[in-house]
């Protein structure tokens, strides 16, 4: 995947789910909701794995203390609480409309682009100079995130993507993914052809 | 232990005055005001120094008959081939001391008595130690240091011999650029700059976008939009070993206050009476001493144990 | 003086590529640096950015990890010593010559004495925080402390840069060509220590990020804070620089507007031949507080371009989405930028 941070693609796919997601309450997208517990549960096991994996970067996160970061993609209607360190270390999803607590910053950016950055495929200033990334609160907190993991060389396929849990997690993440991608194709069409929605109609 | 009196210079004036302003402001210096040392000399842009240069040796000799010393200042950023050739003029020269500002004059100085001023990079014991060998017999320390590292400075001086001089008036000369910013805010370029830096002789105010003051340009040179007071601190200094007090030239009554530093010194009158009378002096301006208490130079922190 | 492996042969016009992390080095190597240059994580460097720079350990590795590559590496030391607390520096630079770094860029002219005095071996670079702008300045360096190679300010022109490289031969220049740009005279600004208490030349950081704050405001434009100082307001989405003051926006002689200099980054790309033909030792590509994704790609393009103005084919790198405020200048080596 390739990122033109000068560019940002107006109605990303995820971006028009996202909408989907807002615009037609009770959630029937995903069979469940986005912040429930199996997402709980995936993110808590995702963050646990790859902190287990990049010792060596979470060791560089301890000066971060207690302090949390609210990560919020643009696009979806979650977002999510991210405490790289201290006593209880760990990613929990929020629902939309669900207050977070306190946090030290506040990042926020179309999810391809907070993957890429996770992943250090792409320079977090470069997205920060052309608007991508949105950054609020303690600057000092984010700067030792992002150095951390930018150095670590994360990659989430190889990453997580061994594993029995892993297989399960994974396959559950590429339903989802799937049923996305899915409803992404009937919206492509819906907005080309705007009278055609209600006719496709979003049964689960 | 008693201290030898500290001593008062002028630093070279910052600003493009006029030249009959220029000279009228140095007969006034030399006839009333209380200081020791004037330096003389452009600093900040070569471009003005034609302006003022021919009448250096007239002012130089009418200040050393009023008793003072006469210090010549190099030019702070020295790149063209014209400027170098300045430079090396001045350290060449047999009748004044000269003041280095940059890496080009401290070269040219080496081996022969000089003093460095506060646009070189001396900020730690071993700096000062190699500038002492070199011949450097004064040194005014750079504006962002700390009351402590002055201290440390000051001790170390002591073994060398060399006199410790600070800033304690004016505005604090922050940057320097080879971008004229008087021109470019004026829509023009440095080599067609019409010298529309003379507008302003006290430099250009500078605000943030929320009206608040902030800084003064001066051509290619940027400044303290506040003036620093160090009338507090006088005493903290020099029991620490600073001897020399730099009062950077404003458009106001110098005189005056070169007259107030000097009676604080003396314990004539008391710090916090001299600082109203600064105030009246220099009326809409506000003050700092920040950098000395080791916080934002642009803050004005109470001396420590002061009344 | 030993080491590990032997420096690289002579090249035209090496490339000198920061890194801020070891996978930011692995980065520049891969992308064909010839010479990488690091800081310690502390004061020490002039890019003491929280979670940034290598241990003494990490340095040690980088220095092997380098050197089987066949390139080089250079230890940025390129502060100047707060009093009191030489220790701190003196250590870097035993540390440096401990781990075989093939040269320390310094600043400090007490440090450079030191490092003369304590490790003759040491090859010794002038940092442009020095500010020597002059054939006499670099001269008496040379002279003084043995130093080989200066990176120059950026407040040269393109001819002056070529004329002074011939002046002061055999002692080697070294330009910045992209990235990050000080409009002021690197290590003489106290800009950022009048706001902040904090200084480039003693704490290694311009604008340091704990005091930087980003503001979303009812209108939807975000404001950018230095302490107190607000340096700039803008929607939000139009593009960003750093908040340092001198790419702050102001209002002076009745105007408002980008007094210093515009959000904008450095691209002295198109004067690559021009530096090889004035005889200038190596390019230098700022940003180690940049991820490693940056490195990789600008120091490609600069590759690519070296080689290619090499041959004879030199055609310019793209490198816009990686420049502040998305566009760039060539800075004081063009004499209208003055």
């Amino acid at each position: 995947m390739s990122l033109d941070p000068t560019d940002p693609p107006p109605l990303s796919p995820v971006l028009l789910a996202g909408l989907v997601a807002r615009a037609l309450p009770p959630l029937p997208l995903l069979g469940r909701p986005l912040a429930g517990p199996a997402a709980a549960r995936l993110a808590q096991w995702a963050f646990t794995r790859l902190a287990r994996r990049h010792a060596a970067v979470f060791a560089r996160l301890a000066a971060l203390g207690e302090k949390a970061f609210l990560i919020d993609p643009s696009d979806l209607p979650v977002r999510f609480l991210l405490r790289p360190a201290g006593a209880a270390p760990g990613l929990t999803p929020l629902a939309e409309g669900q207050a977070a607590p306190a946090v030290a910053a506040t990042l926020r950016a179309p999810l391809t682009a907070l993957l890429a950055l996770l992943e250090g495929r792409v320079d977090g200033d470069s997205l920060f100079f052309s608007r991508q990334l949105m950054i609020e609160g303690d600057m000092e907190a984010v700067l030792i995130l992002r150095n951390a993991v930018d150095g670590a060389g994360v990659r989430l396929d190889t990453d997580l993507g061994d594993g029995r849990l892993a297989r399960k997690a994974m396959a559950q993440g590429r339903r989802w993914y799937a049923e996305l991608d899915g409803v992404l194709h009937l919206l492509a069409r819906a907005a080309a052809q705007p009278t055609a929605l209600p006719a496709v109609g979003f049964q689960p | 232990m008693t201290l030898e009196r500290a001593k008062l210079t002028l630093g070279p004036l910052h600003f493009h005055w006029p030249t009959a302003q220029r000279r009228d402001f140095y007969a006034r210096i030399a006839d009333e005001a209380p200081v020791d040392t004037v330096i003389l000399g452009e600093v900040v842009c070569s471009k003005r120094a034609p302006f003022f240069d021919s009448h250096i040796p007239e002012v130089a000799e009418r200040l050393h008959r009023a008793g003072k010393e006469v210090v010549l200042a190099s030019l702070a950023l020295v790149m063209q081939a014209r400027e170098r050739q300045a430079v090396l003029d001045l350290a060449a020269g047999d009748d004044f001391l000269v003041e280095a500002n940059d890496l080009t004059a401290v070269a040219a100085c080496a081996g022969r008595p000089h003093t460095v001023g506060p646009l070189v990079a001396v900020y730690n014991p071993g700096t000062l130690e190699l500038m002492a060998r070199q011949g450097a017999t004064r040194v005014c320390l750079p504006g962002e240091l700390t009351g402590d590292a002055i201290t440390a400075l000051a001790r170390a001086a002591m073994i060398t011999g060399t006199e410790i001089e600070v800033q304690a008036f004016g505005r604090l000369p922050l940057a320097i650029s080879a971008r004229c910013y008087h021109a470019r805010a004026h829509g023009l370029h440095k080599d067609g700059c019409r010298y529309v830096c003379e507008k302003h002789p006290d430099g250009m105010d500078l605000d943030t976008l929320d009206g608040t003051p902030f800084l003064a340009v001066n051509g290619v040179q940027t400044l303290s939009g506040s003036y620093l007071d160090l009338l507090g601190d006088l005493g903290r200094l020099r029991a620490a070993g600073v001897s020399r007090f730099r009062l950077s030239p404003q458009d106001c009554d110098m005189v005056a206050v070169a007259e107030s530093f000097r009676a604080v010194l003396d314990g004539a009158v008391p710090a916090a009476q001299a600082q109203d009378r600064l105030r009246d002096l220099c009326p809409g301006r506000r003050f700092s001493n920040g950098f000395l208490h080791g916080a934002e130079g642009k803050s004005y922190r109470p001396a420590v144990g002061a009344p | 003086m030993t080491r590990p492996a032997s420096p690289p042969a002579p090249k035209p016009l090496a490339l000198v590529c920061p890194a801020g992390t070891p996978a930011a080095l692995d980065a520049a190597v891969e992308a064909g640096a010839d010479a990488v240059y690091c800081g310690y994580a502390d004061a020490t460097n002039a890019r003491n950015f929280p979670g940034l720079n290598f241990s003494p350990v990490e340095m040690r590795a980088a220095v092997a990890r380098t050197h089987r590559a066949g390139r080089a590496l250079y230890i940025a030391i390129n502060t100047f010593p707060r009093a009191g607390e030489e220790a701190v520096w003196h250590r870097a630079v035993d540390n440096a010559a401990e781990a075989g770094a093939d040269a320390v860029i310094l600043a400090d002219l007490g440090l450079l004495a030191y490092a003369q005095a304590h490790h003759p071996n040491l090859r010794l670079h002038l940092s442009v925080q020095a500010a020597a702008s002059t054939p006499e300045a670099i001269r008496y360096l040379a002279q003084a402390f043995g130093v080989q190679r200066v990176v120059l300010p950026r407040v040269l022109t393109l001819a002056e840069v070529t004329a002074l490289t011939a002046a002061v031969a055999p002692v080697e220049t070294e330009v910045f060509a992209f990235g990050g740009m000080c409009v002021m005279a690197e290590g003489r600004c106290q800009l950022s220590s009048y706001v902040t208490g904090q200084s480039p030349n003693t704490h290694g950081v311009c604008s340091p990020a704990g005091a930087v704050q980003f503001r979303r405001e009812a209108g939807g434009d975000v404001t950018a804070r230095l302490n107190d100082i607000t340096i700039d307001r803008h929607a939000a989405g139009s593009p960003a620089g750093y908040p340092t003051l001198c790419k702050g926006r102001f209002r002076a002689n009745g105007t408002t507007g980008y007094l210093f200099e515009e959000p904008t980054s450095l691209n002295a790309a198109d004067h690559i031949p021009g530096l090889i033909a004035g005889g200038v030792r190596a390019l230098k590509i700022e940003g180690r507080q940049r991820g490693h994704a940056y490195v990789a790609r600008v120091v490609a393009e600069f590759r690519r371009a070296i080689d290619a103005a090499v041959a004879g084919g030199f055609t310019l790198p793209d490198l816009a989405s990686e420049m502040e405020g998305g566009r760039a200048t060539a800075g004081a080596y063009d004499r209208r930028w003055r």
